[in-house]
């Protein structure tokens, strides 16, 4: 059985960028090569466990920021920069997970108690913002009846609200507005979201 | 021609807002290293005789001599940025301008703090510092939030300010102090636009590859 999370608004990730995240405290880089695919994998360099998300993207690969070793979309090591010239062994590998990207959200798949189905991509999108509040899931959830992807209504807009559980105490808090809309609405929503993250963390 | 001359640190971030304006300028200058640490140079009697509040930057020119990073940016992009880009004179811009180098100074001044504890001293950055900074930081995020939906990639106006150079230290090396990226997204597209300005330099704690 597996579990959906989310971990970023698609269009927020630019190609050629990565960024960190956590999912109960476990930590993912988030990454988008030069083509667009975005990628989900552990945090965590094989090399000498730095943190991949503060690595950098080229092309294809993503490299580690300590030694420079990259990675291809596989996970497998194609590069080791004080070694140009060796064929590195398929055994040095970054641990990958599946992802893929609906609803204008990049979701990551982790074996959970529960078997997730994600809702299809009938609707148009139109991304707004990530916000990190510092109160628990459950605090958080409680806005949404407890559900950790609802589906609202914000100033008439019709809004998803998909909730990360990044640790025990901090919860990611991603808003999509399932309309093609422009700034006025986004500037709507994303105010009344920093709203909710106020008062989630007041209580 | 004048002679500027920049008594700088290399690990402080405010003498960094300032090499960033003087790379972006294109201005040569005078380059004086100052042993903050461990040497605390900046508190020895021919420094506090420039600067009396025991702090770096200084900057002098000829005869002039300024200290506090916000007051060396004002005056160099015053003086030296003909094009007004860094500086912008309409009152509406200008008073947005100040106000987030206002914010830079005051705001973010507990990140500098932060960070110095971190770095240079045996304990992690005091609890109440790292609040501080972290509220700082979600104010700029929100607001470079807004300013995405209308296709902004500035703090203020329609190109870079000296605005966006005072206030990128506190995100890029907030790591120095403990801080990830991972809450600021808008602030994260911003830092990687500041990377592509004209004369970019790095320092310690801001990596070369991004």
């Amino acid at each position: 059985m597996s579990v959906w999370y989310p971990v970023a608004l698609a269009r927020g990730l630019e190609p050629s960028s990565a960024c960190g995240t956590r999912v109960h405290g476990q930590e993912f880089v988030v990454w988008r090569d030069q083509a667009g695919a975005s990628h989900v994998w552990e945090d965590r360099c094989p090399h000498r466990g730095m943190r991949l998300s503060f690595g950098f993207v080229r092309g294809f690969h993503i490299a580690c920021l300590y030694h420079g070793w990259q990675f291809d979309a596989a996970g497998q090591c194609r590069l080791i920069p004080a070694h140009p010239d060796i064929t590195v062994p398929k055994t040095i590998r970054a641990n990958r997970y599946p992802s893929l990207e609906r609803l204008g959200i990049i979701w990551l798949q982790l074996p959970g108690e529960t078997q997730d189905e994600l809702p299809s991509d009938a609707n148009a999108t139109t991304e707004v913002r990530s916000l990190t509040i510092e109160a628990p899931p459950d605090r958080v959830s409680a806005e949404f009846q407890n559900r950790p992807l609802a589906r609202i209504r914000v100033g008439g807009l019709p809004v998803i609200a998909a909730l990360q559980p990044l640790s025990n105490t901090e919860t990611a808090l991603h808003l999509v507005i399932e309309a093609s809309v422009g700034a006025t609405e986004q500037k709507l929503v994303s105010v009344w979201g920093a709203a909710l993250r106020t008062r989630a963390e007041a209580s | 021609m004048s002679a500027l001359c920049l008594y700088d640190y290399e690990l402080d971030e405010n003498c960094y807002k300032v090499r960033l304006l003087l790379a972006a300028l294109g201005l040569t200058f005078r380059k004086i290293a100052v042993d903050m640490f461990p040497g605390a140079e900046e508190m020895a009697p021919s420094l506090l005789a420039l600067n009396p509040t025991g702090s770096l930057p200084i900057l002098q020119d000829d005869d002039l001599t300024l200290h506090g990073a916000e007051a060396i940016l004002l005056y160099l992009a015053h003086h030296y940025d003909p094009s007004l880009q860094w500086l912008p004179r309409t009152p509406t811009l200008f008073g947005q301008v100040a106000m987030w180098l206002q914010f830079a100074t005051v705001q973010c001044g507990a990140s500098v703090l932060a960070r110095r504890q971190s770095l240079f001293t045996a304990e992690a950055g005091e609890i109440g510092l790292l609040r501080q900074s972290k509220h700082a930081l979600r104010i700029m995020d929100d607001h470079m939030t807004l300013r995405e939906f209308d296709g902004d990639v500035w703090f203020v106006g329609t190109s870079a300010t000296i605005a966006d150079l005072a206030l990128f230290p506190a995100i890029a090396l907030s790591r120095d102090y403990g801080v990830e990226h991972e809450a600021y997204p808008a602030l994260r597209r911003w830092m990687r636009k500041i990377r592509h300005l004209p004369g970019f330099l790095t320092m310690p704690g801001i990596p070369n590859y991004y």
